[in-house]
């Protein structure tokens, strides 16, 4: 798994590519938690190059999402698509996060 | 970890995931099975892999058994399933008795665990658990 972090005026970008998994997913967590703990208000999860999740994966974002609300940081979710998609929508996920469509309409909405 | 043509037996750890993972994906492509399934195994079996790891993980024997075939079958239109079976010495511990979790919760109460079972449930056609001479048998089929 690789995540890019992409500071931007309107928030944070977290690019994240490859399998999340049970091994992979602490790492995605870590990140994240730090971006919310340095005081960002706004953070958008790209999971558009993300082949696949599994619920290690889903633990850690709504880990991420749940000290988010906490610290009053949005976190929104885009890029869903294929397997990724499913698991979402499998697991209601998709009614939890606000989901955009791309990364522009994240940062928008 | 030892291997023949049907069965992989490999340490119940985390370590490990990556070459059951891969054992699926080599089964997968040998038994020509489509490729827009293989996510699901993945999923199935990471998620059944690591249940074993976490709550089952045997004392006396250590090998968790890992297999993945066709099988023929009346209920699927083309006559075969593929079936991946998990199996460990571990003490009784059926996963289809876990409580379905909450979906509608909102983001503060919604639990953190609880959905791995829930989605191998949901993604496979059938599931089946047995206690079968001290083992934990868990069998997971998708129609081919």
């Amino acid at each position: 798994m690789k995540i890019v972090c992409d500071k931007r005026t309107a928030g944070t970008l977290l690019q994240v590519n490859g399998r999340m998994d049970a091994v992979s997913a602490p790492d995605f967590e870590k990140q994240c938690l730090q971006v919310i703990e340095d005081g960002e208000k706004t953070v958008v999860v790209d999971l558009a190059g993300l082949e696949y999740i599994s619920s290690a994966g889903l633990r850690s974002l709504l880990t991420s999402a749940k000290k988010a609300k906490a610290a009053k940081c949005v976190m929104r979710v885009c890029g869903l698509a294929g397997m990724v998609q499913e698991v979402f929508q499998v697991s209601g996920l998709n009614s939890i996060f606000a989901v955009a469509a791309t990364v522009e309409e994240a940062f928008a909405s | 970890m030892s291997q023949n043509n049907d069965f992989l037996n490999i340490g119940a750890s985390i370590d490990n995931l990556a070459a059951v993972t891969e054992y699926i994906s080599n089964r997968a492509e040998t038994l020509l099975v489509p490729i827009m399934l293989l996510p699901k195994l993945e999923l199935v079996i990471e998620e059944l892999f690591l249940n074993i790891v976490n709550h089952a993980n045997p004392k006396s024997r250590k090998d968790v058994e890992i297999g993945c075939t066709r099988q023929k079958t009346e209920k699927a239109p083309g006559g075969e399933m593929l079936c991946i079976s998990t199996r460990d010495w571990g003490p009784e511990f059926n996963p289809l008795q876990k409580e379905k979790p909450l979906l509608e919760e909102d983001i503060e109460k919604r639990a953190i665990g609880g959905l791995g079972v829930y989605l191998v449930t949901e993604m496979a056609d059938h599931c089946s658990y047995v206690r079968q001479d001290g083992s934990n048998l868990f069998t997971v089929c998708f129609k081919l």
